[in-house]
């Protein structure tokens, strides 16, 4: 296991079993290589800033490595706002992180409040001292090797950082140095996705080939409508006008064809469901611009114009993803949607939820 | 006079940070206070109304469906629908599932390592229990957690009986945990520490809305409000809020605001402090192993307790519900929502009562409020300086020295405190101006 090659590993993450491929593996070799390799189990710093605590929920919802083996057998959580039982400080917290310094994997959850000096994030406040999650972060940030920036808020500022955004809720990416941020999106983000970007990370001691958007392709590269079970029922213009019916769901809000993202491969919980499979639309919940260039959700995705093309959602998919191949953000494509909040969407037969 | 605060940065949701101040070995103060604030109610003003399902479902992952629904509910309201029964069932199913996963996920993450000094099996055989309780949530919901299953009009899933039999085949395994782990646990701390059936009294004024309705049939949960006697109902007019001690000021964040400790306001009921959550619900149900603790009800082991007894019910009860559900037909049916309007609802998710208000103008959101259950328990004191819940449940506590921290933070924390989602902005201004009733 130790000699798990980048591309054998690389395979087994886009297997599209349930719970990573690395279940292929056995486990106690898995736990060995990344001990290997990072000489003595990892240290992780997992903290929580502006956040639903939605990523930590995911993460415990592992169906391969489990909660147990991760917290066990691969990794040494010393800091966790729920998974570690013992009473942490910010006096503790400091100084794990001052004696692993350039050794530990920071894991960011949620976006980081800037205004102010960060003060719509305290984690601390006494008449003598006032400490900030931002405070925090920049100075953890300093001494990780690796940052995971787990979810949407913590890679893009996602939900916390959506107008008007009192708190000036940025991602990790505006304030740490990118080289050392590993994105890992989704509102929250599958477990398999944050499991093996961080064994990645830890494996081989670098990044995986990461997308424009800094997150790891090998999770990220498929458009959600591309590869949708329901994408037969698009082509043939079978649209489901009530929830519950039978159809594609253009027309009751579905964002596939803006979403990067292999739910449709993984699915979610052990393989029970994913979105669109419920007959829920996808929400594009990966999407740098999730929420305010995603929004109106359960509104028919307006036509959109992407780099002069007019094209309606069977087209932006694949123009979205030639954008990216090409190294033109898909950004483009979000904030061609007239997602701003306060203007009124022009709706074509998505205000009738039928 | 010493002043203690504890303020450790994991096990309580959200940042909260609790001062005590203790003379001659008693707390003579007690504040308690959110230090965080991502402004939801903000942030949904001039959206699409269909948008409030999305930004409610994050406001807190544990409380995921019972915020969508609420969402949902009040989007129901304002547009004078009602979900098939179908979508009611399934809606219950998840909201049960996610009371449950709740109350597990609070004693094993957040609780037990008060007293344990390691995490044991049963700590760990609760952890396959929550992903189970995530899975059984996806399987109607979409994915566990912040699904897009449920909508106004019901909730898009189709039953199938796979899904029943999936569902239900996790929903015994749980309940096997319940009962051979996690109350013989519980009962277990009641040997170990009597003494906790007495501190942490709180106000001792309880108050629950209905909860986990089906039409046609009383809630599992029963509204009301409890003091020295039941009063069985409920009306939303009568719920004020004060901010002098938090930072607001004219419905806008005001961090700087004097005086202030607390991102978390006070919510009245009639003027009075008022504990919300399952001892609230069991003790006005009327459930004999709660209310059999007769005053040791009301303290920090009678609020575990009363979380364990009530995730049996609920487990149960759900038991029967699975056999209302009728593969093949709807769960869903369409919903149009009017331009303008206003729509409300009052339910009970794990925590306690929740409360979603919208108001529509224009076919956008012209505003939108929420009180979290944690509003309630956390809140910060008001202007005529009465306490909060966790405040007052800490008042006059006898502390050992170099225990103070430990001990009081065993009372916040049976509490099943969450400050991240208890922070919000929009006051309900004034006494009864929402002309809102609800019969219990
Ligand atoms: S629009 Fe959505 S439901 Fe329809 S085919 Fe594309 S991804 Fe699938
Ligand atoms: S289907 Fe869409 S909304 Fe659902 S998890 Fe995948 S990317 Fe996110």
């Amino acid at each position: 296991m130790r000699y798990l090659s980048r591309r054998k590993f690389i395979k087994l993450c886009s297997a599209g079993a349930a719970g990573l491929g690395l279940a292929q593996t056995p486990l106690p070799s898995v736990a060995a290589a990344f001990t290997a390799a990072s000489r003595g189990k990892p240290v992780v710093l997992w903290l929580q800033g502006a956040a639903c605590s939605g990523c930590t929920s995911s993460l415990m919802n592992s169906t391969y490595p489990q909660l147990k083996q991760l917290l066990q057998d691969i990794v040494e959580m010393r800091f966790h706002p729920q998974l570690v039982s013992t009473q942490l400080t910010l006096e503790a917290l400091l100084q794990v992180a001052q004696e692993h310094r350039g050794r530990y994997i920071l894991v960011l959850e949620g976006a980081i409040p800037t205004a102010k000096g960060g003060v719509y994030g305290l984690i601390h406040r006494t008449e003598q001292r006032t400490s900030s999650f931002l405070d925090v972060v920049q100075t953890l940030g300093q001494g990780a090797k690796f940052i995971l920036a787990a979810g949407t808020c913590a890679a893009y500022g996602g939900i916390a950082a959506a107008q008007p955004n009192p708190g000036d809720c940025v991602g990790a990416n505006n304030l740490l140095p990118a080289d050392k941020v590993l994105n890992v999106p989704g509102c929250p983000p599958h477990p398999d996705w944050l499991i093996g970007s961080l064994a990645h990370v830890l494996m081989y001691g670098e990044m995986p080939e990461r997308d424009d958007f800094g997150r790891a392709r090998v999770f990220y590269e498929g458009v959600v409508h591309d590869n949708c079970p329901r994408r037969q029922y698009f082509d043939n213009s079978n649209f489901a006008l009530v929830f519950g019916e039978p159809g594609c769901l253009l027309e009751v809000g579905c964002r596939g064809p803006m979403a990067f993202a292999d739910c449709y491969n993984r699915q979610w919980n052990g393989g029970q469901n994913w979105c669109i499979r419920s007959g829920g639309p996808c929400l594009t919940c990966t999407h740098p611009n999730f929420p305010d260039g995603t929004t109106p959700v359960f509104k028919r995705m307006p036509n959109v114009s992407v780099l002069g093309i007019t094209t309606t959602a069977d087209t932006i998919g694949k123009v979205a993803a030639a954008a990216t191949a090409l190294g033109v953000g898909i950004h483009l494509v979000g904030s061609y949607l007239a997602g701003r909040i306060g203007t009124k969407v022009p709706v074509k037969g998505g205000e009738n939820h039928g | 006079m010493v002043k203690v605060v504890i303020n450790p940065l994991n096990r309580f949701r959200g940042s909260l940070q609790v001062e005590v101040d203790i003379a001659e070995g008693r707390v003579v103060e007690a504040r308690c206070g959110g230090l965080s604030y991502r402004g939801f109610e903000e942030m949904l003003v001039g959206r699409d109304p269909w948008d409030s399902l999305m930004f409610a479902a994050r406001i807190c992952s544990e409380e995921s469906v019972a915020h969508t629904l609420a969402a949902a509910l009040a989007l129901e309201k304002l547009a004078g629908y009602k979900a098939p029964p179908n979508g009611q069932v399934m809606r219950n199913l998840l909201l049960g599932t996610e009371f449950l996963r709740a109350h597990i996920g609070h004693f094993y993450l957040e609780a037990l390592g008060d007293f344990v000094p390691q995490p044991g099996e049963n700590y760990w055989e609760a952890m396959d229990i929550l992903r189970l309780l995530g899975e059984m949530i996806a399987l109607f919901g979409g994915r566990h957690p912040h699904g897009s299953a449920i909508v106004p009009g019901g909730v898009a899933e189709v039953v199938d009986s796979q899904k029943v039999i999936n569902f239900e085949g996790r929903l015994h395994k749980v309940l096997l945990f319940i009962e051979k782990t996690y109350l013989p646990n519980l009962y277990a701390l009641k040997v170990k520490y009597p003494q906790y059936l007495n501190i942490g009294r709180g106000c001792q004024n309880l108050l629950a809305a209905e909860g986990l309705v089906l039409e046609g049939k009383p809630g599992l949960f029963l509204a009301g409000r409890l003091r020295t006697s039941l009063e069985p109902k409920v009306d939303t007019a009568e719920i004020t809020e004060d901010e002098k001690f938090a930072w607001f000021q004219e419905e806008e964040a005001h961090p700087e605001k004097e005086g202030a400790y607390s991102w978390i306001k006070a919510p009245r009921y009639d003027n009075q402090v008022y504990e919300v959550g399952s001892l609230a619900r069991m003790m006005i149900k009327k459930h004999s192993k709660v209310t059999g603790l007769g005053l040791g009800a009301y303290s920090l082991l009678g609020r575990h307790l009363a979380r364990g007894e009530e995730a049996l019910l609920i487990g149960k009860e759900m038991l029967q519900w699975l056999t209302l559900l009728k593969p093949g037909e709807p769960g869903a049916k369409a919903v149009t929502l009017p331009d303008k309007g206003e729509g409300f609802a009052l339910i009970e998710a794990p925590g306690g009562m929740l409360y979603h208000r919208i108001e529509v103008k224009r076919g956008l959101i012209q505003r939108y409020q929420i009180i979290t259950p944690s509003t309630w328990n956390l809140s910060s004191r008001d202007s005529s300086n009465q306490l909060g819940p966790v405040e007052q449940a800490l008042l006059g506590l006898t502390v050992p020295v170099g225990q103070e921290a430990l001990e009081a933070a065993r009372i916040v924390s049976s509490f099943a405190p969450c400050a991240g989602c208890a922070a919000h902005l929009i006051t309900l201004d004034g006494p009864r101006v929402h002309p809102y009733k609800v019969e219990g």
